[in-house]
């Protein structure tokens, strides 16, 4: 019999595929994030570049590489830019509204953490 | 010559691999995770987020809240028709918000405003995925 409700979602967010998500974050790194650094908070090229070689980096080893070393390394690396973000937002006082979006993206690249590293265990 | 001729192959076929790649996990891998967090993102940031910078619109933000817990209990309860009509109302939400910040102008303030626009794409490949899906489970 199949699982509903909140056991459901456990079983969803376990064991489901997390590669959308990483692209997801992996573009928002890319893309979005150095754009938003630069035009909201800190002028900084150096932290636009860490972002933007993140989400390259990201992008790269779930499109082309595959492989789940990698894919790894990837998400922690994310999920350590996602967590900067939170923190920069939050201490410079921007955390509404719309940017709070960046805590869900902080909530994806953990799960992603979780989900690839669960998935390299069983492998 | 022939080196950069290679190397622009190489290129070439790297970006083609990618495509082909980032096409397949659009089209094929599971959608429910994207459909918890659109639906969560829905019911709580989304009437925030419009209350805080739009302003008081209960026609738009009352609903969003209805519509995401609906989507949430649509993916718990796993019926395929229930999740498209959920995942095309979720669609139609972000759509709109998407416009009223276009309208508000807030996409030429800063860059986390776009995030709108990728929530919009986000819930319209949720939508075309399970779409599809319910097409191949009709047709067998």
């Amino acid at each position: 019999m199949s699982k509903k409700g909140l056991k459901r979602a456990v079983e969803i967010f376990k064991y489901s595929d997390s590669e959308p998500n990483e692209v997801f974050t992996g573009l928002l790194h890319f893309a979005i994030l150095p754009l938003a650094l630069y035009t909201e908070m800190i002028k900084s090229p150096w932290l636009c570049l860490f972002s933007m070689a993140v989400g390259a980096f990201q992008l790269y080893a779930v499109l082309y590489n595959g492989s789940l070393k990698l894919r790894s390394n990837a998400t922690k690396l994310a999920a350590v830019v996602a967590v900067a973000t939170v923190l920069n937002y939050y201490i410079a006082g921007l955390l509404t509204g719309s940017r709070v979006g960046w805590l869900l993206v902080l909530i994806f690249a953990i799960w992603n953490v979780v989900r690839v590293d669960m998935q390299k265990h069983l492998s | 010559m022939e080196r950069s001729k290679s190397r622009y192959a190489e290129a070439l076929k790297l970006v083609r691999k990618i495509l082909t790649q980032l096409k397949e996990v659009w089209q094929y891998s599971d959608s429910q995770p994207t459909e918890i967090t659109l639906a969560g993102a829905l019911a709580v940031l989304f009437p925030i987020a419009t209350y805080l910078e739009i302003g008081y619109a209960p026609i738009i933000q009352m609903p969003a809240i209805v519509a995401g817990l609906y989507q949430l209990y649509c993916v718990s309860g796993d019926c395929i028709n229930c999740r498209v009509r959920a995942s095309f109302i979720t669609f139609c939400f972000y759509a709109v918000g998407a416009v009223l910040y276009l309208y508000k102008g807030y996409y030429w303030q800063g860059a986390s405003y776009w995030g709108w626009i990728l929530l919009t794409f986000s819930s319209f490949g949720s939508l075309k995925r399970i779409k599809k899906e319910q097409l191949h489970r009709n047709n067998g």
